[in-house]
């Protein structure tokens, strides 16, 4: 009886090409560890990109009221930093730089720039804002229906007891959206 | 976990580990030997402090040729003596000394005495003395004896002043009542990220209160909160003269941002009529009406609902201003 067996197996040439690869991965982490950052890694425009995933477990009218955290299930997020350009030491001294903050949230925002220094600079931008409010409120509308108006001081006896139509706590959210872009000139010497 | 033992898969793995590593420096400490000939001089210049000042110093020393004050080709671009003075006596150091003799212009070095506010203030403004640092010298902070690196960091492409996000921390490593503010039940979206301090105040200086972006608090919070500027047929006076009279700006338990709770907070300036006691209901449907007819009363409403919900904005929703004809009370 013929069985297919899935084990590590340990045959000279694959147990060879692992542990070539193991070896490498810990002598690479080891010697970036005892290093310093380079010259390279210094003066170059950097550049960062962080991705990931969020869940919140329940609602809350406070917590989400500006970042727009919500109990909606599991969503990916994420934030980015691109810039690139010139370098310090070449004649191009133009620069551009595109951010991205909670992408994924209901409060991302954006934001591309690009310039020459010493000449221009362009930015476009984009951002969202969540407010939650929270309210309750009393009318001067009385009665079961909404068409009896009372104004202080003026209004005629009633021949029934009435109240105030009370108008329960009621959560609102608004939402902003906002584009901007502006253009900014190098003009005088100093600036 | 069997899956680990199939060989395609633990290999796989290998080689993502492999590509996550960090990868080592090949690169040497020797400025770019292609550089351009415009850039040269001042490189040259740079490379009398970065002989020393290296890739190896503990506080980030080269990583300003990543932001605008390391960008060469800019003719306005200073060199390291241009913000730290000449410094030769440190560059040519003193074999009978002990340690080295200190630079010109010494920031927040932990080595040497910082020189003095206005010493390294006069270094920054001699670039950047327009705009909204037009009003520096005799600002709140100059004259607390601040200058501009307790606040900024040029070495870093990440300023945390610069950034909304970050900038409010910075603030708040003095300002402590504003920190303690800013956590209240409601706030501005500081915290949030989506506003900064220096969205309502300069602080290099101002011709406002309070440091203000503009010449005024009203104007100053008009620029987003437009609907309040007006101006209205009716005029709510402490409206149009402070919004501080009422808001806290920086936050408040007291929703929105008030600096106490209605009906008090009205109460600190209208005393007549049926503001004079939260209880009284006079003039208020179903309460006393003492001013129609003597001492009236209506039906037997509880007369303590005029605190509950808004308050006194239960009716005079308006509070802003109004420019109903018939809204001299801003009742609509």
């Amino acid at each position: 009886m013929k069985t297919n067996r899935q084990e590590f197996a340990l045959r000279m040439s694959v147990a060879a090409v692992r542990g070539a690869l193991l070896a490498l991965v810990v002598s690479q982490a080891a010697y970036a560890d005892d290093q310093e950052p380079s010259v390279k890694e210094l003066t170059r425009p950097t550049s960062t990109v962080e991705a990931g995933a969020e869940w919140v477990s329940k609602d809350s009218f406070k917590f989400g009221e500006y970042n727009g955290l919500e109990n909606k299930g599991v969503y990916g997020i994420g934030n980015l930093d691109l810039r690139g350009g010139g370098l310090y030491d070449s004649n191009d001294t133009s620069r551009w730089r595109l951010l991205g903050r909670d992408l994924g949230t209901d409060a991302r925002s954006a934001k591309g720039e690009y310039g020459w220094q010493g000449r221009f600079r362009i930015n476009v931008g984009y951002d969202e804002l969540l407010r939650n409010d929270n309210d309750r409120y009393q009318t001067r509308t009385w009665g079961p229906a909404p068409t009896i108006w009372r104004c202080p001081a003026t209004g005629a006896p009633r021949s029934t007891r009435t109240a105030p139509r009370w108008v329960p706590a009621t959560r609102f959210r608004r939402r902003w959206r906002r584009w901007s872009a502006w253009r900014r000139p190098a003009t005088a010497a100093r600036w | 976990m069997k899956f680990l033992r199939h060989p395609a898969v633990f290999t796989a793995a290998l080689c993502l580990a492999w590509m996550a590593a960090p990868v080592p420096a090949a690169e040497t400490d020797q400025p770019a030997a292609s550089a351009a000939p415009e850039v040269q001089a001042p490189l040259n210049d740079d490379a009398k402090c970065t002989r020393c000042h290296d890739e190896s110093e503990a506080v980030p020393v080269l990583s300003i040729y990543q932001t605008r004050h390391g960008v060469k080709a800019d003719a306005r671009t200073p060199t390291c003596q241009g913000c730290h003075g000449p410094s030769e006596a440190h560059l040519k150091g003193d074999p009978n000394q002990k340690g080295r003799a200190r630079p010109d212009i010494v920031y927040a070095a932990k080595a040497y005495k910082p020189n003095a506010s206005h010493e390294l203030a006069q270094t920054c403004l001699g670039c950047h003395s327009s705009g909204k640092r037009q009003h520096w010298s005799g600002s709140a902070h100059d004259s607390e004896g601040m200058a501009c690196s307790n606040c900024h960091r040029i070495h870093t492409p990440n300023d945390a002043v610069l950034d909304r996000v970050t900038q409010a921390e910075v603030c708040f490593g003095c300002h402590k009542e504003q920190r303690a503010q800013m956590h209240r039940y409601s706030t501005h979206p500081v915290l949030a990220g989506k506003m900064g301090c220096t969205d309502c105040h300069n602080p290099h200086g101002s011709t406002g209160p309070k440091l203000m972006v503009k010449n005024s608090v009203n104007e100053t919070c008009h620029t987003c909160h437009a609907e309040k500027r007006g101006p209205f047929l009716w005029e709510h006076q402490p409206v149009s003269d402070d919004c501080t009279n009422c808001h806290n700006p920086h936050g408040s338990n007291n929703s929105p941002l008030l600096k106490a709770r209605l009906p008090w907070l009205c109460q600190e300036c209208h005393s007549g009529d049926h503001a004079r006691s939260a209880y009284s209901g006079a003039n208020l449907p179903g309460g006393n009406v003492t001013t129609v007819n003597g001492n009236k009363p209506f039906q037997n409403q509880s007369t303590t609902v005029q605190i509950a919900g808004r308050d006194c904005l239960n009716c005079h929703s308006l509070i802003h201003g109004s420019n109903s004809p018939a809204g001299a009370k801003f009742q609509r």
